[in-house]
């Protein structure tokens, strides 16, 4: 419960910065999605992604300019 | 031609009409009826434009689609109407106009005929959260049309037009496909002409069609693009099997996707297996990025001005972005980016990859989760998992039918392709299609084994 709570004001406080109102309802709907969506965000948090090396400018359209060392490889579960 | 022109498919339509064998006004007329006849029960098409199509046929120039009935997601901005996003406006103050999609089909010589729901703000792969109400597919209309381009899938499966466009930013052109038993292509990301669209800066969504089959697909697809997608040959061609994609999926699913698998490979093709580094972040980083990728040009006073016209769900869904720590998109757009490298690996190997499109078939509208080996899900959660790689990476995709759950419900087979190989996509669909004898794509769903008016 103190969770929840702990929870609801930090939602409610963040939401304020951006002067937007939240509801109960609201509140209940953002834990549904935290609930369901946390766990995978926890290990994302957690992964080591420092292979990864970020394209530059990016295209999406087209296949990703070769690179070195930049295998996504290493958060391969 | 069949004995109802909307039961003929959308190149037969083109066809008769250029040939004189069909009248564009007649064909216009019987599809206002079947929409009539068939629509209520379905809840595809939200805004019926008859007096607009007429006067497009009036115009209409010659084209692969002269005089033929389409219509499209609302998403995209009209001469006469203003997209809304499936709520009650859009956020991006998009208004009424000329959109890109729009004067593609009109110089095509094509008909707008309607506008067709969609999931609240695309934020569902359901469709049954819409201020227009809930759209079901043609199937079984207590269950879901999937989305977010729901309407678009489930107009086309229930045979009241033969081409529908459709828009794809987490998986929103082939959930509906899937769950509606048609063909739906997500383009390579920025091969569409998107202006006018309301997701129109989005770096994950793209526009497509949503046909019967894969000719049809390509027909529109052409259109909208402005330049015709050719045929290949698919013989000796690769086809690489993620198994991470084939993990906790409804036993009737893999089965019918297995078989399609193996249908292909008696056609000619291989298969081999392979494995996509960083996959198991698809969906987190799909979702991330996905309210992250229009947010910057939404409006503010209009996020605040539809607020009270919103879903309790859709209320609470458009505050949550505001939460989400800016570490964690950083992260989400590394996986993306490692994951652009992997397909790319992995397409030197393959000449496409395929899985399922959803792990379940449609769900029911008023119960929107799915029975899995490991447990109950959100539909949504489980889709965006299948999907999303596509969007991320911005590679085509395609959803093909490819069997029916033992309670007649479609399954689709997912085919995704290296950047810029969306023919590769549709040429090996309409290989698939041969294989079967055209049993998926030719089902009838009991809505359309009717009495035709």
């Amino acid at each position: 419960m103190e969770e929840q709570e702990q929870f609801q004001t930090a939602a409610r406080a963040a939401l304020a910065q951006h002067g937007i109102d939240v509801d109960d309802v609201d509140l209940a709907v953002i834990a549904t999605v935290d609930r369901v969506y946390g766990p995978e965000l926890d290990a994302l948090m957690a992964a080591d992604l420092s292979a990864i090396v970020p394209e530059r400018a990016a295209d999406f359209g087209r296949a990703p300019e070769p690179a070195g060392e930049t295998s996504n490889q290493s958060a391969a579960g | 031609m069949s004995p109802h022109p909307q039961d003929a498919s959308l190149r037969e339509q083109a066809r008769a009409i250029a040939s004189g064998e069909l009248d564009a006004t007649e064909l216009l007329e019987a599809t206002l009826a079947r929409i009539e006849e068939r629509n209520p029960a379905l809840n595809a098409i939200v805004d019926v434009s008859a007096n607009e199509a007429a006067q497009m046929l009036t115009e209409a120039p010659e084209g692969p689609l002269h005089g033929v009935p389409v219509v499209l997601k609302d998403m995209y901005a009209l001469p006469w109407r203003a997209p809304r996003d499936g709520a009650a406006r859009n956020l991006y103050g998009v208004g009424p106009g000329e959109s890109a999609i729009y004067r593609r089909l009109r110089d095509a010589g094509a008909a707008i005929v309607g506008i067709t729901n969609m999931h609240e703000l695309g934020m569902g792969s359901t469709g049954h959260q819409s201020i227009y109400g809930p759209v079901g597919t043609p199937w079984d209309p207590t269950h879901c049309g999937g989305g977010s381009s729901g309407g678009s899938g489930s107009a086309v499966g229930a045979r009241m037009v033969a081409g529908a466009v459709g828009h794809d930013g987490g998986g929103s052109i082939r959930y509906p496909a899937s769950y509606c038993g048609v063909t739906g292509l997500k383009s390579t990301w920025g091969r569409m002409p998107e202006a006018g669209c309301t997701h129109e800066t989005a770096t994950l969504g793209v526009s497509g069609p949503i046909c019967r089959d894969a000719a049809d697909a390509r027909l529109l697809a052409s259109a909208m693009l402005g330049t015709p997608l050719s045929e290949r040959r698919i013989e000796g061609m690769r086809i690489g099997v993620p198994r991470r994609f084939w993990k906790n999926i409804d036993p009737e699913v893999e089965s019918a996707c297995e078989q399609a698998l193996a249908a292909l490979d008696d056609a000619g093709l291989e298969i081999g297996e392979v494995e996509i580094g960083g996959a198991q972040f698809a969906r987190i980083a799909t979702v991330l990025l996905l309210a992250l990728d229009t947010s910057p040009a939404q409006k503010p006073e209009l996020f605040a001005e539809i607020q009270p016209d919103l879903s309790p769900v859709g209320r609470g869904l458009t505050k949550f972005p505001m939460l989400l720590p800016a570490p964690a998109l950083a992260r989400a757009q590394r996986v993306r980016h490692g994951l652009r490298r992997e397909l790319a690996r992995a397409f030197e190997n393959f000449d496409l990859l395929a899985w399922p499109t959803t792990p379940a078939a449609a769900p029911p509208i008023d119960n929107p989760t799915v029975e899995l080996p490991k447990g109950t899900y959100p539909a949504d959660f489980a889709n965006v998992a299948m999907g999303g790689i596509a969007n991320l990476t911005g590679v085509p995709a395609l959803s093909t039918p490819c069997g029916f759950t033992s309670a007649r419900l479609p399954i689709g087979l997912h085919l995704v392709g290296p950047w810029g190989e969306d023919e590769r996509l549709l040429d090996v669909a309409e290989a698939f299609e041969r294989t079967n004898s055209r049993e998926f794509v030719d089902a009838l769903p009991p809505i359309a084994q009717q009495a035709a008016v």
